[in-house]
């Protein structure tokens, strides 16, 4: 099967061109960092894959699990098993985690033709989750992100994560705005719900976030697409020199 | 005297008495508001005020001897001072002032349609006695200095017209210099071309005995600015009606104003912006502070048409009430027709904060001080806006009716 | 969204309004119209005593002088008042059934099929139902239960007959039958509606409901409701409301008074659902409902919640006069149109006396050709010492065929009291879309969460058994309009 292909991709926002013949494949299990700079296209990137209508794609092809993901649209990639952790989680007020979340696992579980979730074994579920990633009961009972802290919001986004048991989680810009031990209890939080079925693409400016998760790939992009690819020593290089020799 | 004397008396005095279009418009102007079934419940520009007090005053225009003049202090700053409502012609590669002509008429009437229920405007119409003619030219950078200045006992009924051109951009200053026992009705049209910007100031403070009704009607052509300040310290009574329609894309308007009352004084203000294009900006912000036994009202509306997507609108009022024997009324407004909009508006009305008071006066400073020191406040964050040497009129105007608080 | 939104507008189209149905009963009605005589048929069919019929009589006489209110922002045209029945009751209700087993079963058939079962065992815990069938009251239901405290739940017609002096008393205290027209014409032909008395001291262990419905065509239904709580009492009160689907315009101008004495609470609620008529805004109700409520006594509470999703027309402010010294008033109201709905509706808010408090949360949403109006009035009398009010109104557009407005009047006259107010129109934001889709949520469902979480503040003020119906209705109002 092929998990994540993405070839010669192109998009642009706007008129203005982001991603430019981009290519990467991803495998099964495998957890793969992008770095780049300021600007580069790594968000658009995340938000192309989980079908943000405010871009454009010009030309190329996505296939995630043998289907081409650009004919699908936001939801249908969610229900598939994409996951996008957003950089800035949105706050909906008046919106309470439990009949979102709730909603949101029955979509996919209708989907994979499964039997859908009843309110109290959602319910035992989320506490459940709740607990490992020691998130309070009274976190729950908020509306959605609303007066939330930054790394309370990007806990949250690790909650729903664990819930939803996505195929393909992208972090975009996890680490943005986080100070080291909100890094760290995410990163945990990852590491927690990391198998072998599982696959993530981490997008980040900062070697940081990947001293506590240990990609298996690091690519280097710069305008709109990756110039270099390695391992995590790719990583250390950046965090010693910068960007700009790439 | 009564409406119908007043207007029967005086009709050869009024401007253009025997101008067709001008008399059909008196005519039925005169008519809607003797007429019985007239609708004054509902009539915003009533609030305050009746037909009745409206109908009773002695009208008295005469053409004048006195020469009002236009002078230039340097290049750039033109003083030009009307006398009972009359302008000395004037004109350069800049400006263009001169009184109304028959023929503007023609051209220039028929033009505003906000003020279907104004019936101050009705007034206006009937008895329209001056009216003068601003061309301000394209690409024209300027400061305008304007005083009104009207004699004792004068009614002014004038009907006004600024045309902005193309990429002006102009600073534009009204001042009223009246005596005793003036009325002035007067209302302004102007028109914002393309890329002009306009800092309009208004300032406002004479004796009790004059009236002032001041309406404007200005419509903001595409990527154009339109801002009016205003400040009433008036001890006689105002009226403010500001009306803005955005027309071109990327045109945007503010409408603030700031009054301060004592006494019996009355304050009526509206402010009324109408978005009819795309990615317009509008502000409306009034704040008051009332003393003693004065009144004021306060109309915001914001109008949002079908087409006008990406709309920001803003509206603001303030109120604080220093006596149990003032009242302050306020509407504000929205109708929206869009769905891409961002509007709101906000509204408070109390007394002076009390924690605050209590906070510097337990910093050892006089109630007094302390009142006046969060009275400034309120308005503090619209100086900073301001030009400075209209930034230290206002404070000047502001300690003077502070100390008058203090005195009472 | 904009070309999903007419797309799917045209779905909403085919859906169908749920409680549309008509039950065939057979009614007893006199001539269409309104004079002298009608009032008498009224009053002589509930058997009243002389001094109603002279107070009925008095109020026509009002409404006659009287022309409709005409500052609301609505479109419709003028009410012909002779060519409506004012006066309609399923054959064989000459006299109330004493219980279930007197009443036509298609009556009670009829009420099965709106959820309202009207079985004393098959009722919701808790609630007390009365159920009015165009003009007549059909049963009450855990009447004896609440005999036992001493609670008085009745439907108005019984209520002149049995407490007279409080009927007397009370009876267009809070609104006057000359306030404006549909209060005189309400008063006039008021035909039923439900009474409650709470005694001294007694706090009401369970919901009273009452459930209109308007059956018969042609027919308005002018329904009176009175509420006294007296000293220290609380009771909580609920109103639902359904008719069927007709082509036609039908009348609903209801009253509405309550008094809560010293220490007393009243909290009202509402879920309006009357026909809304259909996508080319032909049929359904037209609503003029005066709702007003008296904190009479010092410390007592008068709170209104209200969800309106039907009526073709609605005329509606639930209103508090806080007289009592440290009174409260609170107003909490959903509104949702649709297709041609037109709906003005808001509150009143007049502080007399010192220290009084109001609270008004309003939330607007506008969709298709709607048109969307809150107005609101508060004002502070010079007695109003300290008095406070927060005020905040959200209104959400969906579509540009529609139109949201705010319109609020406030007025001072107390310098030491505080208005604080906060308005906002906006479209759903699309940041909030694409974060629950991206979570596998349908667009529809999306903003049905979206919006319901938007309504939040107002819902969380119903009755539980309410709340839960009422999330179920916004999300039904929203079907098929977007998605």
């Amino acid at each position: 099967m092929i998990f994540l292909n993405i070839n010669n991709l192109n998009v642009s926002i706007e008129g203005k061109k982001i991603l430019n013949d981009f290519n990467i494949s991803i495998n099964e299990g495998e957890v793969h960092a992008i770095m780049g700079p300021n600007g580069c296209g790594k968000s658009t990137l995340a938000n192309v894959l989980a079908g943000n209508e405010d871009y454009e794609v010009n030309s190329g092809k996505v296939i995630f699990k043998d289907e081409d993901l650009l004919n699908s649209n936001i939801e249908e990639r969610a229900q598939k098993g994409l996951f996008l952790a957003f950089q800035y989680p949105v706050e909906i007020p008046g919106v309470n985690i439990t009949p979102f979340l709730h909603a949101s696992i029955n979509s996919k579980l209708k989907n994979e033709k499964k039997p859908e979730l009843d309110n109290l074994s959602f319910a035992k579920l989320l506490r459940k989750k709740a607990e490992e990633l020691g998130i309070s009961n009274d976190m729950l009972k908020r509306s959605i992100n609303t007066g939330f802290s930054g790394g309370e919001k990007k806990r949250y986004e690790i909650l729903q994560m664990s819930i939803l048991n996505p195929e393909l989680t992208i972090f975009d810009e996890t680490d943005s705005g986080l100070d080291v031990d909100a890094l760290r209890i995410v990163a945990e939080g990852i590491n927690k719900f990391k198998n072998p079925k599982n696959s993530y693409l981490i997008i980040t400016h900062y070697q940081k976030l990947l001293d506590y998760i240990h990609p298996d790939y690091v690519h280097v992009m710069r305008s709109g697409k990756i110039v270099k690819s390695g391992d995590i020593s790719l990583a250390t290089e950046i965090e010693a020199s910068g960007y700009q020799k790439f | 005297m009564n409406l119908e004397n007043n207007f029967i008396k005086h009709s050869k005095e009024y401007i253009f008495s025997d101008n067709k279009i001008l008399s059909n418009q008196r005519e039925s102007a005169f008519k809607k508001i003797t007429q019985k079934n007239y609708d004054k419940k509902n009539n915003e520009s009533l609030k305050n005020i009746t037909i009745n007090d409206l109908s009773k005053f002695d009208y008295f225009y005469k053409p004048i001897k006195e020469d009002p003049t236009v002078s230039l202090t340097d290049d750039l700053n033109y003083e030009i001072k009307l006398f009972n409502g009359i302008c000395k012609h004037y004109e350069d590669d800049f400006i263009e002032i001169r009184n109304l002509t028959n023929l503007d008429f023609k051209t220039l009437l028929n033009q505003d349609n906000n003020n279907l229920d104004d019936i101050i405007i009705d007034f206006n119409k009937i008895f329209l006695n001056s009216g003068i003619f601003f061309n301000i030219k394209s690409e024209a950078k300027l400061n305008i200095r304007l005083t009104h200045e009207t004699s004792d006992n004068f009614t002014i009924f004038q009907n006004n017209f600024i045309n902005f051109k193309k990429r002006c951009k102009v600073k534009l200053e009204d001042n009223f210099n009246l005596t005793n026992n003036s009325i002035n009705n007067i209302n302004y049209n102007i028109n914002v071309e393309e890329d002009a910007t306009i800092k309009h100031n208004i300032f406002q403070n004479f004796a009790n005995s004059n009236k002032l009704y001041l309406t404007s009607n200005t419509v903001c052509e595409k990527k154009s600015s339109y801002s009016q300040n205003t400040y009433n310290f008036s001890d006689g009574f105002v009226r403010n009606f500001h009306h803005v329609k955005l027309n071109g894309e990327f045109s945007n308007a503010s409408l603030r104003g700031c009054f301060f009352l004592k006494d019996k004084n009355i304050c009526s203000n509206k402010t009324n912006v109408k978005h009819n294009a795309e990615n317009c900006i509008s502000d409306q912000t009034y704040k008051g502070i009332l003393n003693d036994h004065s009144k004021a009202s306060y109309y915001s509306n914001t109008f949002v048409s079908e087409n006008a997507q990406k709309t920001q609108g803003y509206q603001l009022s303030k109120g604080i009430l220093l006596t149990d024997n003032c009242s302050f009324f306020s509407k504000p407004e929205l109708r929206i027709f869009a769905d891409d909009v961002k509007c709101s508006h906000g509204s408070t009305i109390g007394p002076v904060d009390e924690s605050a008071l209590y906070y510097l006066r337990s910093r050892g400073i006089s109630k007094n001080d302390a009142m006046k020191m969060i009275i400034s406040s309120f308005i503090q964050e619209d100086l900073q806006n301001l030009d400075k040497d209209i930034a230290e009129r206002v404070s000047k105007n502001l300690s003077d009716y502070l100390t008058s608080l203090v005195n009472d | 969204m904009d070309t999903r939104t007419s797309q799917t507008l045209d779905k909403y189209a085919q859906d169908k309004y749920k409680y549309g149905f008509i039950t065939e009963i057979e009614s007893d009605r006199p001539q269409k119209g309104l004079n002298e005589e009608t009032i008498k048929f009224i009053s002589k069919k509930k058997n009243e005593p002389e001094w109603m019929l002279t107070w009925r009589l008095n109020c026509y006489k009002k409404w006659l002088k009287m022309s409709d209110p005409q500052w609301a922002n609505l479109k419709f045209p003028k009410i012909d008042y002779q060519d409506i029945y004012y006066y309609s009751a399923p054959k064989g209700f000459e006299e109330k059934p004493k219980d279930l087993s007197e009443v036509d079963p298609k009556l009670i058939e009829t009420y099965n099929k709106l959820g309202i079962p009207l079985e004393e065992q098959k009722v919701l815990a808790g609630v007390a139902v009365d159920a009015v069938f165009d003009s007549v009251s059909v049963a009450t239901t855990y009447k004896g239960e609440l005999e036992k405290l001493g609670i008085v739940f009745c439907s108005i017609s019984e209520a002149v007959h049995k407490h007279p002096e409080l009927v007397k008393k009370y009876l267009g205290s809070v609104i006057p039958p000359g306030d404006h027209s549909f209060s005189a014409l309400n008063s006039a032909v008021f035909t039923d509606g439900s009474f409650v008395y709470i005694p001294e001291n007694v706090k009401c262990p369970m919901e009273l409901s009452t459930y209109f419905r308007i059956n018969a065509e042609d027919t308005g239904q002018f329904e009176r409701t009175l509420i006294i709580a007296d000293k220290g009492s609380y009771v909580s009160y609920l109103e639902g409301c359904t008719a069927p689907q007709r082509d036609t315009n039908q009348l609903h101008a209801a009253n509405v008074e309550l008094i809560a004495l010293e220490n007393a609470e009243i909290k009202y609620s509402t879920v309006q659902n009357w026909y809304p008529g259909d996508e080319e805004g032909k049929g359904g109700i037209y609503n003029f409902v005066t709702k007003r409520g008296l904190c009479k006594g010092k410390n007592s509470k008068i709170s209104w919640t209200q969800v309106e999703t039907g009526s073709a027309l609605t005329w509606k402010y639930p209103s508090c006069i806080l007289k009592g010294d440290n009174s409260i008033g609170e107003f909490y109201s959903v509104a949702i149109t649709n297709n041609f709905q037109q709906a003005d509706t808001g509150t009143k808010m007049t502080h007399i006396g010192k220290n009084t408090r109001s609270k008004i949360i309003s939330k607007g949403i506008s969709l298709g050709y709607s048109q969307n109006t809150y107005r609101g009035n508060v004002s502070f009398l010079k007695k109003a010492d300290k008095a406070r009010n927060y005020t905040q109104c959200d209104s959400l557009l969906v579509g540009n065929k529609c139109g949201a407005h705010t319109i609020p009047y406030i007025d001072s006259k107390n310098n030491s009291a505080i208005i604080e107010h906060e308005a906002s129109t906006s479209k759903i934001n699309e940041d909030q879309l694409y974060y629950c889709r991206q979570r596998g949520l349908s667009h529809e469902e999306a903003v049905s969460l979206i919006v319901n979480g938007f309504c939040k503040q107002v819902l969380q003020e119903l009755p539980m058994e309410f709340a839960v119906e009422a999330q179920k209705l916004v999300s039904i109002s929203l079907e098929g309009s977007v998605g």
